[in-house]
């Protein structure tokens, strides 16, 4: 008999393969447990390393525009081409194509990814056209991957470079007004979770963990037209005169804003390989010089405000020369008697001289103190320069004498314009705006409107017959204006044969409402006088941008035409 | 009674979790829509760019200038030519 054998045999081994298989089971459920729940958070995070990615959304810069809308800096979307080299190299038959696709030489490219094997990421071009992106994503190599970024363009180029400023490759600003509101331009990426695949392609999208928040538009006060006129004008004037370069200041006298700012020399600020740095400097704004005769009618405020003078009081300008200790201050001639509309008129510096050194020092130093000289005007534009105005204790007569008409004191264009605009503005000193303003701030009195009214009466006679900026007139408007024919400080005093032309002025006059300064910097040639080299850029500009802004002519007598009364509309 | 209770909890979790698997499934779809949303969004915002961009450049007052001089030949009148209508 086998079975009973068998049975007794099999119990045994049945006892045996099941305490094995309950072992094994045992084992597994363990093995389980362990995986599941001990290692759970460690595991579960591996697995998420592996296919989850944090990826960022790229938010755009915002646009800068002038004051009617008109793009100054857009950011569009463009590709770069990133690749991780290792890859590429595997997929080497198609590297002739992606190399010609780019305009690289063939072994250079290589060179280039054999010497960076062991990088994971390496931009081969950035910001390139989206159709070339598209060849390239066509072409469908391993480990040539496009990162979508933004480039900005400017579409004003030239006109408005030295204003509107540029970014760098990364998107920051650099220059302009581009760093001075980088704050608010920029955008900022946002990130999201993503699933991704072996290769690195995105399956899906998990969440959003922060949304991409796009820059905000900047508005400039600028006015594209007016600025594009004031370029070539500018532009023009430096090369007939072989100048070293120029600035252009427009101010509204309302408001405080900037009309247009130009400076030459200039540069594209789309293409700047090649170019020297010193091109992109805001001469405008960070360069300073002596005004010259262009502060005289502030001189004539101070003594008008002092109420030792007023308009019809005459000051002895014989014989054309004044000793001050052992300086002497000349006229370009024997002037006689002025009233002080005439000291103005034919610029004269001995005029000027006796009135300060009649004032003494501090009446004089407080209106220019008062109108912001010796400290930045407050623009908020990078690298502005505050000019010099030392405090008048230490000044000695001869500074005294000459700092009446413009020596030894220094600001920058857009200062000057400033101050002009104070007297165009009877006697209100506005701040400073590169931006659109919709409500104009208050400001601050520095001198009483019936001074600054008297002062402009005084300019007008500058741009009429006899008056040193005939040149400045503007058919059909009342201009009023001060020439400046500046010698140039150097390190061992004044340089007799290097210049700076000035013209300082507004229009209309009767209620003034642009302000404009135009500085050549070192004319070559005979012409060097600000009445010839500045006038001229000013009238022209001037002209243009009456008419584009639609400002109604006020001198109606120059109208040969004639005037008709309209109909009662 | 605290059989009845624990089947009541039971079925309320089993409830829940089905509702956790319907919002999660709803959330991706959501996601994924909001997604194609931005893209088209983006694609705008860029042809909106690019538009604006040639606008600019055919509008630059260097370029009407030269046109209506040499093209329309038109010229900016003198102050003897105007006429000034008073209000």
């Amino acid at each position: 008999m086998s079975a009973p054998r068998l049975e007794t045999v099999s119990c045994s081994r049945r006892w045996l393969l099941i305490s094995v298989f309950v072992a094994a089971a045992g084992l597994l459920l363990w093995r389980a447990y362990y995986l599941q729940v001990e290692n759970q958070d460690f595991l579960r995070d591996h697995g998420n390393a592996r296919s989850l990615r944090v990826v960022s959304i790229p938010a755009h810069r915002g646009m800068i525009t002038d004051r009617n809308n008109q793009p100054l800096a857009i950011s569009t979307p463009v590709a770069s081409i990133w690749v991780t080299p290792r890859e590429v190299l595997q997929d080497g038959d198609k590297l002739p194509r992606l190399a010609a696709l780019l305009h690289m030489n063939l072994r250079d490219l290589k060179q280039q990814l054999q010497e960076r094997l062991g990088r994971e990421f390496l931009y081969l071009k950035r910001r390139v056209r989206p159709e070339l992106a598209m060849a390239v994503k066509k072409l469908d190599m391993n480990g040539v991957n496009l990162q979508r970024e933004y480039k900005r363009y400017y579409p004003a180029g030239e006109v408005a470079a030295h204003l509107v400023g540029f970014t760098n490759v990364d998107d920051t600003g650099q220059e302009g007004v581009e760093l001075a509101y980088d704050n608010w331009l920029k955008g900022t990426p946002g990130e999201k979770r993503v699933l991704q695949d072996r290769y690195g392609r995105v399956v899906q999208n998990v969440e959003s963990l922060r949304p991409a928040r796009p820059g905000r538009t900047l508005h400039l006060a600028i006015d594209r037209r007016v600025q594009y006129l004031a370029y070539r004008e500018l532009k023009a004037a430096v090369q007939r005169h072989h100048a070293r370069g120029g600035s252009l200041v427009m101010l509204n006298p309302d408001t405080g804003e900037v009309m247009a700012m130009a400076v030459q020399p200039g540069y594209n600020p789309n293409n700047r390989s090649g170019l020297k740095s010193a091109n992109y400097r805001n001469r405008a704004v960070t360069d300073v010089f002596e005004p010259g005769s262009t502060m005289k009618p502030f001189t004539i405020a101070a003594a008008l405000m002092s109420g030792r003078y007023s308009p019809a009081s005459l000051v002895q300008t014989a014989p054309g020369y004044v000793k001050v200790l052992n300086h002497t201050i000349r006229d370009e001639s024997n002037y006689g008697v002025l009233n002080l509309g005439s000291i103005i008129k034919k610029s004269s510096n001995v005029g000027a001289a006796k009135i300060a050194l009649s004032l003494g020092p501090r009446p004089l130093y407080e209106l220019y103190a008062a109108l912001g000289f010796g400290l930045p005007t407050g623009s908020g534009f990078p690298g502005e320069s505050a000019g010099v105005l030392n405090s008048y204790h230490n000044w000695s007569e001869v500074q005294l004498a000459t700092i009446a008409f413009g020596y030894g004191i220094s600001t920058t264009a857009l200062h000057l314009a400033q101050a002009y605009a104070a007297i165009a503005d009877d006697g209100i000193l506005l701040p400073v705006s590169l931006t659109r303003v919709d409500k104009p701030p208050s400001g601050r009195r520095v001198m009483p409107a019936a001074v600054a009214r008297e002062v402009r009466k005084m300019l007008e006679g500058v741009v009429q017959r006899g008056g040193t900026g005939l040149r400045a007139d503007v058919p059909g408007y009342e201009v009023a204006g001060k020439t400046g024919t500046v010698h140039k400080s150097t390190a061992g005093g004044y340089a007799e044969d290097r210049y700076q032309s000035l013209f300082a002025g507004m229009a209309p006059a009767s209620d003034p409402k642009l302000v404009m300064v135009v500085v050549i910097d070192e004319p070559e040639g005979n012409d060097y006088y600000g009445g010839l080299v500045a006038a001229p850029v000013f009238a022209r500009v001037m002209q243009g941008a009456l008419r584009i802004l639609n400002i109604p002519p006020d001198d109606l007598p120059a109208f040969k035409g004639g005037t008709l009364m309209a109909a009662n509309r | 009674m605290k059989v009845v209770l624990t089947l009541v909890l039971a079925a309320a979790v089993f409830v829940s979790a089905v509702q956790v698997v319907l919002a999660q499934h709803r959330a991706r779809r959501l996601f994924a829509e909001l997604t194609t949303l931005q893209e088209t969004r983006d694609k705008l915002n860029e042809e909106w760019g690019r538009l604006q961009l040639e606008q600019s450049t055919w509008a630059t007052a260097d370029r009407i200038e030269r046109l209506a001089r040499t093209k329309l030949h038109m010229i900016s009148p003198d102050v003897n030519s105007i006429v000034l209508l008073k209000r």
